[in-house]
């Protein structure tokens, strides 16, 4: 028992550290929800057996726990190939290309995750 | 769980036929190969000695290891009824000791290996014969700085003499290697790389470019000819003299008229466009300003007639069949001059010549020993 | 979904958005699953393009004076040969295992930068095509997959007579697109070491971690500190050719030996990341199918690290014959002879992991003890060109393409196609063909050894490399039919697996979430695992979490400490 707290309130913190680290698209541990055998157990309540107090809570949404599809790395993979072949081919092509990542890159960091 | 695949086959057949199929390899034991195994000088034996000896230790542990897996496979294979295994998961001291022994040995290898190599590193002392050995895109050519003179192809040296090659490129890198007397060191633009060798026997020895230098790399072969140090003495002094003047109006002589009109842009003749054998690291240096006068692209051609490989080595000449007058259909070096391109796809040399310019300059060539 | 109304009454057409497509799902998706499996598909293509291109050399190769290819199409295959199988084979797919496994391996729900790590997918993509388009511009690269200079400088750089170095685009396709894979992987190193550092599950030490996972993070830093090494000598050489500097060129001062250097410092690191993660597969499979733990967990992994650190001391042993001083040589031969211990020892342990086991001989275990034979060989070959006098006589020589393609086909591709089998039911939910994988694994064996174990004798008996023909009089020509048939076996084999391939994935029999009955998390998912990958994240007391959960009698975690 002591082993398996123990073993509980380490992946307790590790759930907490890890929420508060995700500025982008971190795994998230599952926030709570049922608690079986293995699972971290919900970060809020103590692990005293006081099941009536706590709501069942829905599991979270897929889309929550998941990264979100985005279109700006095929498109700043696009860009820098652009940019790659305009080195050879013409320098306007290199400039109309790291025109094309820079718009990449800033588009990639202010999309909402 | 059944044996795949093989399960009732009849296992001692295979064994044979593998055998057998193996004993195919022995077969190709490469007669006539420039072999690093069929040595003829102090350098070639050392680096191919080491050889056995690795190929004895290789040997057994290859044979070890393979034979502890395989008696593994075959021993501990599932059969119904087998109990699950141990779950070891370890054993420091059998990991130590199979850290330690194979160590040891490698780190005796290794002492070899530097003895091996600072052994041949050395030249040593003594009187060595300097040959400036010049990689050029896609032959090699042969000057001889203490006698003036030059060749293409092949590399005359005298037998139980060191022979210092001083390698030199202007152009891309290249390798020199004589399977049979040395092992191979880069020709390397812009440095000064030496390979010296000393040859034991007599004989004819095949040299190749090994390394990668552009479309005709393997059409860049040479032969090193180890003669006895009067033969030496002698080709020494026949390649000192200008090329010999034909007789007038002989085919040969018209063979010289085309020569100076159609070839001489580039190859050279001492005696016809060249006064005298040039050192091609002092004349071909500067790649802005290559003196065209006697830095030429092609193998100076002064004594090619006593000369047997054309073009890199990629045509061996018999020269009873190049006879002037007679019969040029099996002659390497009519069919060299008709077509170039064709044998050589990518080399310097474009030219088109009529079968009677051909039969000139044939007689003209060979009468150039 | 954008939707439009015009009144109430109207029926509401919702529009899908792109990523709502099949293809846009695709196209957008930071799953680390489907990126993996677009790696994957995408290295075995180009597997078989750079394998069409190896049977072109063979064919051409196996009669002297061979006239299948002119000698500036065979220059240019035997490059491409090299850089698709180098650079858009081997360290994709190695990337696309490492991508799908390693987080559900370490319990992740997916990598620590999912968009970072389609954006690697794409580039390789789109850089891989960019370098098979110089096909369509007729100038593929022709200087060899490590492009020597001076050989690749534009005619000005050459030297006297230059007419026939590298007048046209072909090293500059070399250049830019060995550019565009180097960013792929770069990316791609980042994400795969911040996920393994900080992305395990609870319990998961880094010494709990599977093997697999270990090799993919010193692969990692492989990666992160190799290729600066190349893109600053491509660099270097793009301004020579286009901006007229001088760096390699001998006349003004500059060295081509600098360009060796340079490119070696990558090259040699490269050979160990095409390699380790491969290292890991096996010990992944070996375990699993003799139904032990792997010997020596430890040794392996800091042997893994060990190589790591090495492999930055070694790479002059590409360079004995340039004319190196004698005691930098002895150096990097002492290196080189240091390197190898950790590499051979390794194959001690995986032996010492069958041994006493219950061996369940299917396919993915064939391909694991096919590597463990094949790259024994591979290893001792490469210790013989280690000891430098005879490195002398047979470097560039058929002597080392055997050693290489020991360690990369016989090791390397093996290991490959061991992950195939052994997790492709993870993949799809449904088991390769048990039959059509043994025929395959025994005709690639076969295959493997009829092709390249003569070219051993072929570089002793003098046959430089990259030479597009050879002479009928010097003993080569037996040896190299027998090479050439070999490598028509193996082709066959591969077609043997294509079918497999396609005839499993319609009707192949389904799999079950864990049909090896393995011991690492990934094979606790479904299969495949749902887009989440763990509904409940495991706690990790050990290393075999998954054995322990179902075994919890003989549990690791209750038998020893680690």
């Amino acid at each position: 028992m002591n082993e398996a707290q123990h073993l509980e309130e380490k992946s307790e913190s590790v759930a907490v550290e890890q929420r508060s680290e995700s500025q982008e698209q971190a795994e998230q541990q599952e926030p709570g929800g049922k608690s079986g055998d293995l699972s971290a157990p919900n970060a809020a309540a103590p692990e005293a057996p006081v099941r009536k107090k706590r709501r069942k809570k829905a599991p979270p949404r897929i889309e929550d726990i998941t990264p979100r599809p985005s279109f700006w790395p095929i498109l700043l993979a696009v860009a820098l190939c652009i940019t790659v072949i305009g080195l050879d081919i013409h320098p306007i092509v290199f400039v109309l290309g790291l025109l094309l990542v820079i718009t990449a890159i800033i588009g990639w960091g202010v999309e909402r995750r | 769980m059944r044996m795949p695949l093989f399960r009732g086959a009849k296992r001692w057949p295979l064994v044979v036929a593998g055998l057998f199929l193996s004993s195919m390899l022995l077969a190709a034991c490469g007669e006539n190969s420039p072999s690093i195994l069929n040595t003829a000088g102090p350098v070639a034996q050392s680096e191919s000695g080491v050889f056995y000896l690795i190929l004895i230790i290789a040997t057994v542990i290859f044979v070890g290891v393979e034979a502890w897996l395989l008696y593994s496979i075959f021993r501990y294979r599932e059969r119904p009824g087998m109990p699950n295994p141990r779950q070891i998961h370890g054993s420091t001291r059998i990991e130590v000791l199979w850290t330690v022994i194979p160590a040891i040995i490698l780190f005796i290898v290794l002492a070899i290996t530097i003895s091996g190599l600072f052994s041949v590193a050395a030249q040593p002392p003594g009187k060595a014969l300097k040959v400036e050995v010049v990689g050029h895109q896609w032959w090699w050519e042969f000057y001889y700085p203490e006698y003036h003179i030059t060749t293409a192809d092949t590399m005359h040296v005298p037998v139980g003499t060191i022979v210092q090659a001083d390698l030199y490129s202007n152009n891309v890198i290249h390798s020199f290697w004589v399977p049979q007397l040395t092992g191979k060191t880069d020709v390397i633009p812009g440095h000064d790389n030496t390979r010296w060798f000393k040859a034991d026997k007599t004989g004819v020895y095949w040299g190749l470019c090994t390394e990668y230098c552009g479309l005709q790399h393997a059409n860049m072969k040479f032969q090193v000819s180890v003669d006895t140090p009067d033969a030496f003495n002698t080709w020494v002094t026949s390649q000192q003299q200008a090329a010999a003047t034909p007789p007038a109006g002989s085919l040969a002589a018209q063979g010289q008229k085309i020569f100076a009109q159609q070839c001489t842009s580039c190859h050279g003749i001492v005696g016809v466009d060249l006064k005298s054998d040039v050192d091609p690291a002092v004349a071909c240096n500067d790649p802005n300003n290559p003196n065209a006068a006697v830095c030429k692209v092609g193998p100076n051609l002064t004594h090619f007639g006593s000369r047997d490989l054309i073009a890199g080595g990629v045509l061996t000449i018999d020269w009873s069949k190049c006879q002037p007058g007679g019969d040029l259909s099996n002659c390497a070096l009519a069919k060299w001059l008709a077509d170039p391109q064709g044998i050589k796809p990518g080399n310097d040399m474009n030219v088109s010549l009529t079968p009677d310019q051909i039969k000139a300059l044939v007689a003209y060539l060979e009468s150039l020993k | 979904m954008a939707t439009r109304t015009i009144d109430s009454a109207t029926t509401l057409v919702p529009r899908r958005s792109l990523g709502e497509t099949y293809f846009g799902e695709w196209l957008m998706t930071t799953d680390h699953k489907k990126i993996g499996l677009m790696y994957i598909v995408t290295g075995f293509f180009f597997f078989l393009v750079g394998g069409m291109e190896a049977l072109l050399i063979r064919t051409q190769l196996a009669f002297p004076n061979g006239k299948v290819l002119d000698p500036q199409t065979y220059n240019e295959i035997f490059t491409m040969h090299g850089v698709t199988m180098i650079f858009l084979f081997v360290m994709p797919i190695l990337t696309g295992f490492g991508n799908y496994v390693v987080p559900l391996m370490i319990g992740a729900r997916d990598m620590a930068f999912p968009r970072l790590n389609a954006f690697g997918y794409w580039t390789v993509l789109f850089g891989g095509l960019f370098l098979q388009s110089s096909f369509l511009f007729g100038a593929p690269p022709d200087g060899g997959w490590f492009q020597y200079a001076p050989l690749s400088e534009m005619a000005a750089g050459c030297g006297v007579h230059a007419v026939t170095c590298t007048p046209g685009a072909n090293a500059d396709f070399w250049v830019l697109g060995t550019l565009l894979l180097g960013i792929s992987s770069i990316a791609g190193s980042v994400n795969f070491v911040v996920t393994i550092l900080k992305l395990r599950a609870p319990g998961m030490s880094i010494n709990r971690m599977p093997l697999f996972s270990w090799m993919q993070l010193v692969t990692s830093f492989l990666l992160l500190f190799a290729l600066p090494s190349l893109t600053a000598a491509s660099g270097l050489l793009l301004l020579d050719r286009h901006l007229g500097t001088h760096f390699y060129q001998y006349f003004y001062g500059g060295d081509p030996l600098l360009w060796q250097h340079l490119f070696w410092s990558f090259g040699h690191p490269e050979v160990y990341i095409l390699i380790l993660p491969a290292f890991g597969m096996v010990s992944e499979i070996l375990p699993v199918f003799s139904r032990k733990p792997i010997f020596g967990y430890t040794f392996i992994a800091w042997s893994g690290v060990a190589i790591g650190f090495l492999s930055f001391t070694v790479w002059a042993h590409h360079m004995f014959a340039v004319g190196l001083p004698p005691v930098a040589q002895a150096f990097f031969a002492t290196s080189t002879t240091l390197i190898a211990i950790p590499t051979a020892v390794k194959i001690f342990n995986w032996v010492a992991t069958v041994y006493g086991g219950k061996l369940n001989l299917k396919t993915p275990m064939l391909f694991a003890l096919g590597f463990v034979a094949m790259f024994l060989i591979g290893g001792l070959n490469g210790a013989a060109l280690a000891v430098v006098p005879f490195d002398y006589q047979v470097t560039d020589t058929y002597f080392v393409v055997a050693h290489i393609h020991y360690v990369l086909f016989g090791g390397t591709v093996f290991a490959i196609f061991g992950g195939i089998f052994y997790w492709f039911p993870k993949f799809t939910g449904k088991l390769l063909d048990e039959r059509l994988g043994q025929i395959q694994f025994w005709l690639m064996l076969i295959g493997v050894n009829l092709t390249f174990f003569p070219m051993h004798l072929l570089g002793l008996f003098g046959m430089p490399r990259r030479v597009y023909t050879y002479p009928a009089d010097l003993g080569w020509n037996d040896l190299n039919l027998m090479a050439s048939a070999g490598a028509f076996i193996i082709g066959v084999a591969i077609m043997v697996f294509l079918y497999n391939l396609v005839y499993s994935l319609k009707v192949g029999r389904k799999s079950g979430d864990d049909p090896w009955d393995a011991f690492t998390l990934e094979w606790d998912t479904a299969s495949p695992p749902p887009k989440y990958n763990f509904l409940e994240l495991p706690v990790v007391r050990s290393r075999r979490p998954f054995f322990d959960k179902k075994y919890p009698e003989i549990a690791d975690w209750k038998t020893v400490t680690h």
